[in-house]
């Protein structure tokens, strides 16, 4: 599947990174740095992006309407960029989430549990 | 002063396709500042990111190579046509055949990666993959065309540097959009003096 499809086919599961991006945006607008600093956080050091691979990912949450950029602000540095999460990316971010929920409920039901 | 490792990092920045680099090479730039700035990351985590980004433009190194191969073995496949004799083919429009796929493989390696460079690695890699017609017309029939081993370096240093250039016009053509208002009123200045002179 090439990456421009993966927002364009309704049902298909983000890549972690991608999904921790939309996360941290959810929360409030931030810059390339904070959203580094989120990520790493929330999934608790197992995903450390580099610049170039964040702002790839950027680019392409940009392309496909999921964030949008922010009008620089004028007493900040003119190189930081911020961003928000659009009303398409909250819901690209919620169906991610009812999908992990469904995942649990049926790992549930089999008596699947995540190893301690 | 830019720090060393800034200075560093703008190396590997400059590797990024242009456009992707024009968009974001200041932002990119400006967060490795904010990494190494942080006193609660090490140092060494902030590199550890850069050598990740690295491996992944590498991989797109690695579908580069893959075209390449594929440009190469149509080259050797048109040489093997043109040595079989299985479609009546002249030796010069064999030739111009082969210079054209050169040409080709460097526009599109260029095309895919946005950069000269990824068209000049494509361009690199169809070069090798087609240097097999060499060998492969010593085994397939009998024939080393070449007399001694220097004759042999010479002629490959040249094949090659030739072959490279087709490759570099190749890879230049996706580029020549965004100067070709520049070069046509230039040509126009010239043809303008040109007919002045006449008259």
């Amino acid at each position: 599947m090439s990456r421009e499809r993966q927002f364009t086919k309704p049902g298909t599961p983000l890549t972690a990174p991608v999904f921790y991006i939309l996360l941290s945006l959810s929360i409030r607008v931030r810059h390339g740095y904070d959203i580094l600093k989120h990520v790493e956080e929330s999934s608790e050091g197992r995903i450390r992006l580099g610049p170039g691979t964040l702002y790839t990912a950027l680019k392409r949450l940009l392309d496909a309407g999921l964030i949008a950029e922010l009008e620089p602000d004028p007493e900040e540095d003119p190189r930081r960029r911020s961003y928000r999460l659009t009303a398409r990316g909250r819901a690209e971010l919620s169906g991610e989430l009812k999908r992990m929920e469904q995942a649990i409920v049926l790992a549930g039901a089999r008596r699947i549990r995540a190893r301690s | 002063m830019a720090r060393w490792a800034d200075r560093v990092y703008a190396l590997i920045v400059a590797c990024y396709p242009r456009k992707f680099r024009k968009e974001y090479a200041a932002a990119m730039k400006l967060l490795f500042h904010d990494m190494l700035d942080d006193p609660r990351t090490p140092k060494r985590r902030a590199w550890i990111a850069v050598l990740n980004d690295v491996a992944n433009l590498l991989g797109g190194l690695r579908f580069g190579a893959l075209l390449g191969a594929l440009f190469g073995a149509l080259i050797d496949l048109t040489w093997y046509v043109g040595r079989t004799d299985i479609v009546p083919l002249d030796l010069s429009v064999g030739l111009v055949l082969i210079s054209a796929l050169f040409v080709a493989a460097g526009f599109v390696g260029a095309r895919r990666s946005g950069t000269l460079a990824g068209g000049i690695w494509v361009g690199l890699v169809a070069g090798v993959v087609s240097g097999v017609t060499v060998p492969g017309d010593d085994l397939m029939f009998h024939n080393f065309p070449f007399y001694d081993p220097m004759s042999f370096v010479f002629t490959m240093a040249i094949s090659a540097a030739v072959v490279m250039l087709f490759v570099i016009l190749g890879a230049s053509l996706p580029g020549f959009s965004r100067y070709r208002h520049r070069v046509g009123r230039s040509f126009g200045a010239f043809a303008g003096a040109w007919r002045e002179n006449l008259d």
